[in-house]
């Protein structure tokens, strides 16, 4: 990064009303963002209003934007040559993002629907890894449980299933 | 990846949510991708959720989407079931020997060496043979009878049958089987058979070569529609022995249905790369084995060359040929690696190695057979990635010393096409 860059910020407001201000550049991660930058908007005081997203939401998004900005500076400010330093960074932030989308199934939600409607590719990525996870290795039962929802087969539509992948209810897979 | 059309919440839409759970309605295009995540074997499971969930994972766009991102082939085991026998459990395995699904399957079945939409699976010493789907376990039994014309002479019981499954160029599906009689009157037939709904299954008599060919699964491949055969050295009927190559290859043709011209093998165009006493730097006095299996790699014929010694200080290698150019009989060795046998175990040697199948980033599957000493007790079957661009042979993958045969399938399990349609066409 140029030293003499001069520093802009963002300000981006929440549906109930909350103000996070934070390096533009870390908010360019969000494609929502560029998009309304690219346009000459947003750079007000007024800020750039985010619906449907809660402050609540929004502050860890914003945490996560910031990580992945200083990160990204960081690596860009390193000697190219030093791969060891690179890889170790690497594995320090991948830690944190593990760390950081460590949630229950609620928050997770909620991050992952803000993520996508912000378009931020790395943190959609993150909660859908971190949402399949939770889905390994359980039953359909459990996880209409878990999800809430509700088993709309007919009976001829289960025995098709049944018929089409006989191993999937056995015991033994 | 740009997730921007949301907002169609998917299970919303079906009203299947139910308003007093915690309502995780994930929007069509997060689920899609959530899923997208989920190995086969959970979304074959996954699929019984809800109406939506499984349209979503039938879909061919999904099930394009997931092929990319989890890749590579799976490994398909006969393993014999003594409790039940005879009756054998067909295991599909990622390439961690993580079993991804089973089938139980009638009949002391040997799974073979391909990997096609549909596996074939025959049973040793006899002419039994079937497709299986491996999405949906369907099996089809191709016709226990012999051709016309063979049976005018003969019966079937008077032979092993050994099962080449396989696509024309022409893109047909049709298996190919050999018939020997070991025991009577050393004689080896050839009878085709080919898949479609316009008339039923039938096998059909094809030529005969004046010497055999070798019937066990590694000594043969398909390439672009024709069977490639390493020979037995042995005449077929009463003839004397011919005097040839050992790595001469017989070639059949399953579109014209008909033998092309013997191919020269790599070992005999290129005796000088094949001196032993190039390859040992000290006189040794050791036994050694040569073994020379068939595969077919990205189109390619592919002659893997084992070469074993009788000894646990001599480390055995493999040198894997391929056809360059099948026209003018071009070999090319393009690698040779030592097996690594850290794994001698006492009463154990290596009786066979083949390259069985090349993945997307270009590693090459080796399949290590390890023969045993003590009657009675099963070869093992090492698998091993061999990556070309470190040369480095990678630690066993799968070591199941009750797995009987192996096999591969590159197919999708999510798909029900695969292979699907031709099994619908077997009465």
């Amino acid at each position: 990064m140029a030293a003499g860059k001069p520093v802009v910020m963002v300000t981006l407001v929440s549906s109930d009303g909350q103000s996070f201000q934070l390096l533009e550049e870390a908010a360019l991660l969000s494609a929502m963002v560029r998009d309304t930058i690219q346009i000459g908007q947003g750079r007000g005081p007024a800020g750039i209003p985010i619906r449907n997203i809660t402050g609540q939401t929004l502050s860890m998004v914003v945490v996560y934007c910031n990580k992945h900005y200083t990160a990204a500076a960081a690596a860009d400010g390193d000697d190219a040559a030093d791969e060891e330093k690179k890889v170790a960074n690497k594995k320090q932030l991948r830690e944190w993002d593990e760390q950081f989308i460590n949630l229950e199934q609620d928050k997770l939600y909620d991050i992952l629907v803000a993520a996508n409607n912000l378009g931020i590719d790395g943190l959609v990525d993150l909660c859908c890894w971190r949402f399949a996870d939770m889905m390994k290795g359980k039953s359909a039962s459990e996880i209409r449980v878990k999800l809430g929802i509700r088993d709309d087969f007919t009976s001829e539509q289960r025995a098709q299933i049944e018929k089409d992948s006989p191993w999937v209810w056995s015991r033994t897979t | 990846m740009a997730l921007r059309n949301q907002h169609s919440s998917l299970c919303g839409e079906t009203g299947t949510a139910l308003p007093a759970a915690v309502s995780v309605a994930l929007p069509s295009d997060v689920l899609f991708e959530v899923l997208l995540r989920l190995t086969a074997k959970d979304l074959c499971r996954l699929r019984a959720v809800c109406r939506t969930w499984s349209a979503l994972t039938f879909d061919p766009t999904f099930v394009a989407a997931h092929a990319t991102r989890h890749p590579g082939p799976l490994l398909v085991g006969g393993v014999l079931d003594f409790q039940s026998f005879p009756s054998v459990d067909i295991l599909l395995m990622d390439l961690s020997g993580n079993v991804v699904k089973r089938i139980r399957h009638a009949g002391t079945h040997l799974v073979l060496p391909t990997h096609h939409d549909l596996l074939c699976v025959t049973e040793a010493y006899s002419c039994k043979a079937s497709l299986l789907n491996p999405v949906t376990g369907a099996v089809c039994a191709l016709p226990e009878t012999l051709s016309r014309i063979h049976a005018r002479r003969r019966v079937l019981s008077d032979f092993d049958g050994s099962f080449y499954y396989g696509r024309d160029s022409s893109g047909v599906c049709k298996v190919l089987r050999s018939l020997t009689d070991y025991n009577q009157r050393l004689e080896q037939f050839f009878e085709v058979l080919t898949l479609n709904a316009s008339s039923p299954m039938q096998w059909w008599e094809a030529d005969s070569l004046p010497m055999f060919v070798r019937t066990e699964p590694t000594s043969s491949a398909i390439v672009k529609g024709v069977v490639y055969f390493l020979l037995d050295g042995r005449a077929n009927g009463p003839n004397d022995p011919p005097e040839l190559e050992i790595d001469l290859l017989a070639r059949f043709d399953l579109k014209t249905e008909e033998w092309l011209p013997f191919l020269r093998g790599p070992v005999s165009c290129h005796p000088e790369l094949s001196e032993i006493d190039d390859i040992l730097n000290e006189p040794y006095v050791l036994v050694v084995d040569e073994h020379l299996a068939l595969s077919e790699l990205n189109d390619v014929l592919v002659v893997a060359q084992h070469t074993g010694f009788r000894s646990t200080t001599r480390d055995s290698f493999l040198d894997l040929w391929y056809l360059v150019d099948s026209e003018k009989c071009l070999w090319e060795r393009k690698y040779r690696f030592d097996l690594e046998l850290s794994i001698h175990e006492d009463g154990c040697y290596f009786a066979k190695a083949h390259a069985s199948l090349i993945l997307d980033d270009g590693r090459i599957l080796i399949c290590i057979y390890v023969g045993s000493n003590f009657p009675g007790q099963y070869t093992r079957r090492v698998v091993r990635l061999y990556d070309p661009e470190t040369q480095t042979l990678s630690s066993d993958l799968v070591d199941v010393r009750n797995v009987h045969s192996i096999g591969f399938y590159k197919g999708s399990l999510l798909s029900l096409q695969n292979g699907g349609r031709l099994l619908s066409l077997c009465p």
